[in-house]
């Protein structure tokens, strides 16, 4: 696959974790914890605070490592902090490096308090654009944090964009519009999500105008038919792929198409090798752009799947709904037949 | 006798639904009692798949096609556990909280639960603190399920606690929440009766509130 795609880089999220005692997470000498990053050779530490080690997280074996971060960041001592930054202008280089063209920001997760989310947004934002030359995407589902995010967008480095507006969230296209932000522009209806394809290209049909009216159009525009997991429902996949070459065909080449495609492996094994023969599948129907994590998904690995393999077939066969459940699949992973991971 | 029941759950576990809507048809001819092929075959076989999934050694389809097979031999079983006399372990309402239309998690939670020996009543998704109220009532459930998937939206669990508290229901309905962005010390600050960090987990939870 040939094809150039549009990277949201995901990874400086709230709800990412690390598992406890895996080898991102370290016991110190000392008895205290500490997030592990920055390679084998010259091993960087950013101490977790032990608020976290006390929480239900912790003793679930998780801890929310970018969450850990935006901690140490507003009320840790000084090395803490300045182990912090590092950490996200780390994720943030890795993620640029791979080749991403925008960098997700969601801190929905980091507390309950809107206020205190409002401040780690535009923390967060201008900590990563001092050490990065993308621009960002404001990830949340609420007006408030949106506005936050996008005011602490560098503004001499691109349009930033916003994650998401849809006919369930008119609100976030104004705001959108004020920053002179691009789309995410999700499928999502007034009162529920759709089921199937013509759900997707009915709401997305109704959405175009209001993006219309507000300014929005052609390449400001990333439609993201929305991806649900292919272990819940077998035909979850193809509806999604389908709504691309459907959308591809009714809006002309300019818009840009795009979506969560790591979620359609969630609930399933080797999610790696399922998330790339997903996103090679999306580039096939239409689609120009992923928020995905770009260590995983970029062009070089695109470039290396190979269609005749195995592990390929296994993949395509339980997107496409043919391999039902996903039988022939998780088999194939317990026999070690999937490769790497 | 135990052979049988022993087979029904094997099945099960497999979500062979044929086979175990035929097992359990085999064990009713051979006069194995109802509560019997319930709870030492179906339920025992959901126990298990919810304890490997909690684990990680089974993937959600597999808890799916599960659920489906126990679905099948209880459309076999019900007329018989209706003639025993045999009751389901409690009424459980659960729904995605309102402003908030994802409904994957609860629908696995509605498997989990149904595979513990509820009856679900499933409110769906946006659903508001009335609604779950009113179906608690209609349906004499003494659990209320509550999901959210968004910070937005996991507010409004707090809302169902409060009307549960303000209403007749109070002490008699216990309200658990679950979902991406929910933890116990949120469930604490609302002053829910529990949180389950997945779908498994809610159904044990369930057994405690409902006791």
């Amino acid at each position: 696959m040939n094809k150039t795609l549009i990277v949201v880089g995901e990874n400086i999220h709230c709800t990412r974790i690390y598992k406890v005692g895996g080898s991102f997470v370290k016991t110190l000498d000392n008895g205290a914890a500490a997030i592990v990053y920055g390679g084998q050779a010259a091993p960087r530490l950013l101490p977790v605070p032990s608020v976290f080690v006390q929480g239900a997280d912790w003793a679930a074996g998780k801890v929310k490592h970018c969450a850990v971060a935006i901690w140490q960041g507003f009320y840790g001592d000084a090395a803490a902090k300045a182990a912090a930054i590092d950490y996200l202008q780390y994720l943030a280089q890795r993620q640029e490096a791979a080749g991403a063209a925008y960098l997700d920001v969601n801190v929905d997760e980091f507390s309950t308090d809107v206020e205190e989310r409002c401040r780690a947004i535009a923390w967060v934002a201008s900590v990563v654009q001092s050490k990065s030359r993308l621009p960002l995407s404001i990830d949340s589902s609420n007006t408030a944090i949106l506005k936050a995010g996008l005011a602490a967008c560098d503004k001499a480095r691109g349009a930033a964009m916003v994650n998401s507006v849809s006919l369930e969230r008119v609100e976030a296209i104004g705001v959108a519009a004020h920053f002179r932000a691009v789309v995410i522009a999700s499928a999502a209806g007034e009162k529920d999500l759709p089921s199937n394809t013509e759900q997707r290209l009915d709401n997305i049909g109704r959405l175009m105008p209001l993006l219309e009216s507000a300014g929005l159009r052609g390449g400001a525009i990333y439609i993201d038919p929305l991806v649900f997991p292919i272990a819940t429902d077998s035909n979850n996949a193809s509806s999604f792929l389908e709504a691309v070459r459907a959308l591809r065909a009714r809006f002309g080449a300019e818009i840009h198409i795009s979506g969560g495609l790591s979620n359609v492996s969630f609930g399933m094994p080797s999610r790696k090798l399922i998330n790339q023969v997903f996103t090679w599948m999306a580039l096939e129907a239409g689609a120009d752009s992923g928020i995905v994590d770009p260590l995983q998904i970029n062009g070089k690995a695109l470039a290396a799947l190979d269609p005749m393999t195995e592990p390929f077939k296994l993949a395509r066969a339980l997107l496409t709904g043919e391999d039902l459940f996903g039988a022939e699949f998780i088999t194939a992973h317990r026999e070690g037949r999937l490769g790497g991971d | 006798m135990s052979a049988i029941l022993e087979q029904i759950k094997e099945n099960l576990m497999k979500g062979k639904a044929n086979d175990v809507k035929a097992l359990v048809t085999q064990a009713l001819k051979e006069k194995v009692g109802a509560a019997d092929i319930l709870n030492k075959g179906l339920l025992a076989g959901m126990g298990l798949i919810g304890e490997r999934f909690k684990k990680n050694e089974v993937y959600v389809p597999e808890v799916l096609i599960a659920a489906r097979a126990m679905k099948a031999g209880m459309e076999i079983l019900k007329p018989a556990l209706a003639d025993a006399k045999v009751q389901p372990r409690g009424v459980v309402v659960i729904g995605t909280v309102k402003g908030d239309l994802h409904d994957i998690g609860k629908n696995l939670v509605g498997m989990m639960l149904e595979g513990g020996g509820f009856k679900v009543v499933d409110a769906g998704i946006n659903v508001d603190a009335a609604k779950f109220v009113d179906l608690c009532r209609q349906n004499n459930a003494t659990v209320i399920g509550a999901s959210a998937l968004l910070t937005t939206t996991m507010t409004n669990m707090k809302e169902i606690v409060d009307t549960v508290k303000k209403s007749d229901l109070a002490g008699k309905v216990k309200v658990m929440v679950g979902g991406a962005p929910v933890t116990q010390a949120f469930c604490d600050e609302i002053g829910a009766d529990g949180y389950a960090p997945d779908a498994a987990s809610a159904a044990d939870l369930a057994k405690k509130l409902a006791k």
